[in-house]
């Protein structure tokens, strides 16, 4: 049996990937020490979460401790939901308090992303304020797609800041079968 | 033990509450000005109809019940059908009359006027 028709498909390979390449270092923000080495330590648990969290993701898990969001220009992660049908997959994205034009959609190689920017409104500015729970700022989410996504006709709609994407599935062409003749001797 | 009770109390009431959505509380930011308090917050996937205001004695229970349609099996889920429930204590200014709200893109707009008698006014000091 292969092990790998177990494991479910990994929609957020491309995602981590993108989370665990090397950061551009900025100049102004100093990571961690001076000089711009990371803490052994801090380094050891990053490697060690990284390995739990590689581990788990081909079993559904989620990911655990993430120190990409300590940092001050981490893009927001709206949360998502997956769910997949024999005829097409479901993805829908929270993104409240967005305006449709604000969300963009867009397929390539492969790779979803969804990105946007969660706005302020302006009038707020000289109010007194007694507490912002709600974050803003840039969001993204990347997945990547399933070979059998029929990547021509992905629809999305945006109704009461949820954000539902369809994802139509195409047959894949069979792969080959040669029958192998068994001769009696 | 007390949620005991309540699940059983629950299901005699009847047939409109399904089934036990885990209850989240939404993300609020509250602004105040000379005229209102202003609370804003985040309710994605809450149709308008499914949103309940209560203002009772100076309590205000905001909530308000996500459904969704998904096809076949869930493969991946980090938000799903949640109750959105929060108590918020509401101060004796507001006028409880005046409150209205709008709702938009999942994200509810909560103005809570203060009454006349809570603005803030100056008094006009008059020659003797």
């Amino acid at each position: 049996m292969e092990l790998k028709k177990l494991a479910p498909w990994n929609w957020f390979k491309k995602e981590e990937e993108h989370a665990h390449a090397v950061p551009v270092q900025h100049a102004e923000k100093p990571q961690g020490v001076p000089g711009g080495h990371t803490p052994p330590m801090l380094q050891l648990h990053r490697d060690i979460d990284n390995l739990f969290g590689q581990f788990f993701a081909g079993w559904g898990m989620p990911r655990l401790g993430n120190w990409e969001g300590l940092s001050t220009d981490a893009l927001l992660k709206p949360k998502v939901d997956l769910s997949g049908a024999d005829n097409q997959y479901q993805l829908t994205v929270e993104i409240p308090g967005v305006e449709e034009k604000d969300i963009s959609v867009d397929v390539r190689q492969n790779t979803m992303t969804i990105r946007g920017e969660k706005r302020q409104e302006k009038e707020e500015k000289e109010k007194n304020h007694y507490r912002i729970e709600r974050s803003y700022g840039a969001f993204q989410r990347i997945l990547s797609l399933p070979e059998d996504v029929d990547q021509d006709s992905i629809k999305a709609a945006f109704k009461n800041g949820v954000l539902t994407i369809t994802m139509p599935r195409k047959a894949l062409p069979a792969s080959e079968v040669k029958q192998v003749a068994i001769t009696s001797e | 033990m007390s949620t005991n009770t309540d699940l059983v109390a629950q299901k005699d009431q009847g047939k409109n509450i399904s089934k036990q959505l885990p209850v989240i509380a939404p993300e609020v930011d509250v602004f105040e000005n000379d005229q209102e308090i202003l609370l804003q917050a985040d309710m994605p996937g809450v149709l308008k109809e499914d949103i309940v205001i209560n203002i009772d004695n100076g309590k205000m229970v905001l909530s308000g019940i996500r459904r969704l349609e998904s096809v076949g099996a869930d493969t991946w889920k980090e938000f799903g059908e949640v109750e959105f429930r929060r108590n918020f204590s509401v101060p004796q200014s507001i006028d409880t009359n005046q409150v209205n709200a709008e709702f938009k893109d999942g994200q509810l707009c909560l103005h809570l006027p203060k009454s006349e008698a809570a603005k803030p006014r100056q008094i006009e000091i008059k020659a003797g």
